[in-house]
């Protein structure tokens, strides 16, 4: 809709820029609605996207080489890649470095997966040393933001778990030969692990 | 738009040198609002023009965020670090359900003040304050400077965005020449902008002092001034972004923070005793101030270049 913008589509705003009104345009990434107008809260280009159904959305692409802060931020539901740092007796203390979605994380953050949420079923049963070891990669998923310090991440779901782990005894890479096992393809070892499904 | 006469300039221009073994003048100076010094010696400004302002982004490559900004002689580095998680300190008032602002001002070490006007400014205390904190050391004035700017710059975060998160802000004051806390305010809120994070609002502020019309002394001979009116109250006159001199014969300074696109005032900081009338009109200069900040801010902020594709 030309001439319903304050800016025209690609101009540079500042945060607190008025962009255009409420009532036309969704708020976007970017942006947010204060009264019946629509506002940049970041700086970047300004982007005017029309829909068929009549009402667009307003967005601001950053810089080049910027993340907007809030992305950065993990959720509840979020896939992250970590690493094992320390395994307790009902928990294993891991270091979130990647999620899905993000990237890599600027700084990592802790988080801890306890022992009932590590496998689908048989939460009585499961043991810590039986599912990780200190130095595994794995895939896991947020389901709680915790207390101040810590996530609660779980690996109760098929593609959840060890992707990456080395065999104590060669430091070798072992491969997954079962849900629950890793084998060493140079000594023939095996160790329990909780897998992830591997991905075809 | 305000009488600034302001032009985005480099201005860096170093102080004159202090002798050594000078003796400490604990006398109030006297003040010409006609014709005051604007950092650059050739240039004289009025009582309602700003110094010579240098703002730039992005200057440190390690943070996510940085800013420079210069009044004059008063030089502000301002960097943001975050989001990033807590760390074992912040604990205390680290919530899950929102993010935390930290903000960290500090003097670079023995740059940060001319020698003489400190000793000045801990008999006076903070920004003309005259009280009994006579002593009032370097690190308590950082500690005063780092809530005063957490206050400012609060308001316009959406720290619910931030879960669990902690954004840090650090000032460091490279040289102190008055009006030291809109400056960090306007670096502040520059390096979160500059570093992507989200903010309802650019925070803009503004300082001016109050001096009483028995400091004053009036230059009537000069040309460039013979249009120029001062803002003439009886007892006192009003000067726009004081240096520390003009701070040090002050009677009472008011610095007042504005997010200008909301037209709304987020932070309100006087010093001293002044009559109410006045302190309205130093609003209304202080307002008129903070309007020229943000269109420098602004300017700065949007004078990035084209993102091809």
């Amino acid at each position: 809709m030309p001439g319903q913008t304050l800016f025209i589509d690609g101009s540079k705003v500042a945060p607190g820029d008025k962009l255009c009104a409420s009532k036309l345009y969704n708020p976007g990434k970017g942006c947010y609605v204060r009264g019946a107008s629509v506002y940049a809260c970041a700086v970047g280009t300004v982007k005017f996207t029309e829909s068929k159904d009549g009402k667009g959305e307003a967005s601001v692409t950053l810089e080049e080489g910027r993340q907007y802060a809030s992305s950065l931020v993990l959720n509840v539901g979020d896939k992250v890649l970590a690493k094992v740092n320390r395994i307790q007796v009902n928990m294993a203390n891991i270091e979130i470095v990647a999620a899905e979605g993000i990237g890599t994380l600027r700084e990592h953050h802790s988080g801890i997966i306890r022992k009932e949420d590590i496998r689908v079923a048989a939460t009585e049963e499961v043991n810590i040393y039986d599912s990780f070891r200190p130095g595994d990669i794995v895939w896991a998923k947020v389901i709680s933001l915790g207390d101040s310090r810590k996530y609660i991440l779980s690996t109760a779901e098929n593609d959840l778990g060890v992707i990456r782990a080395v065999c104590a005894s060669s430091g070798e890479i072992m491969a997954p030969i079962s849900w629950k096992e890793m084998q060493c393809p140079k000594t023939g070892v095996k160790e329990p692990r909780k897998c992830a499904k591997p991905k075809e | 738009m305000p009488t600034a006469n302001t032009v985005l300039s480099n201005c860096y221009t170093p102080l004159p040198a202090q002798e050594k073994g000078k003796q400490v003048k604990e006398k109030k100076q006297y003040i010409n609002p006609t014709s005051r010094s604007s950092g650059v010696e050739k240039n004289h400004r009025n009582a309602k023009s700003i110094r010579h302002v240098c703002i730039d982004r992005h200057v440190l490559s390690n943070s996510t965020g940085s800013s420079l900004v210069e009044l004059g002689h008063t030089k502000i580095l301002c960097s943001v670090h975050g989001p990033r998680p807590f760390n074992s300190a912040q604990t205390n008032d680290a919530s899950v359900t929102s993010g935390v602002l930290s903000c960290q001002v500090r003097f670079a070490q023995k740059f940060g003040q001319h020698s003489e006007i400190e000793n000045m400014t801990h008999a006076k205390n903070l920004d003309g304050y005259s009280s009994s904190f006579s002593n009032i050391s370097s690190q308590k004035r950082e500690v005063e400077l780092s809530s005063r700017l957490h206050d400012a710059i609060a308001p316009s975060l959406p720290l619910e965005l931030l879960m669990k998160n902690v954004v840090e802000v650090f000032v460091m004051i490279l040289q102190d020449d008055g009006s030291i806390l809109p400056a960090s305010v306007v670096a502040a809120s520059l390096a979160l902008a500059d570093a992507g994070v989200e903010v309802y609002d650019l925070v803009s502020a503004f300082s001016v002092a109050v001096i009483p019309r028995s400091l004053c002394v009036e230059t009537k001979d000069d040309e460039d001034n013979a249009g120029v009116t001062t803002f003439d109250n009886g007892q006192y006159s009003l000067l726009a972004d004081p240096t520390s001199t003009e701070i040090l014969s002050a009677e009472g300074v008011v610095t007042m923070g504005m997010m200008k696109n909301w037209k709304e005032v987020v932070f309100w900081y006087q010093t001293g005793s002044i009559p109410p009338n006045i302190v309205s009109e130093a609003g209304e200069l202080c307002k008129e101030g903070c309007t020229a900040m943000h269109n420098f801010m602004r300017q700065s902020l949007t004078s990035f270049p084209d993102i091809s594709n």
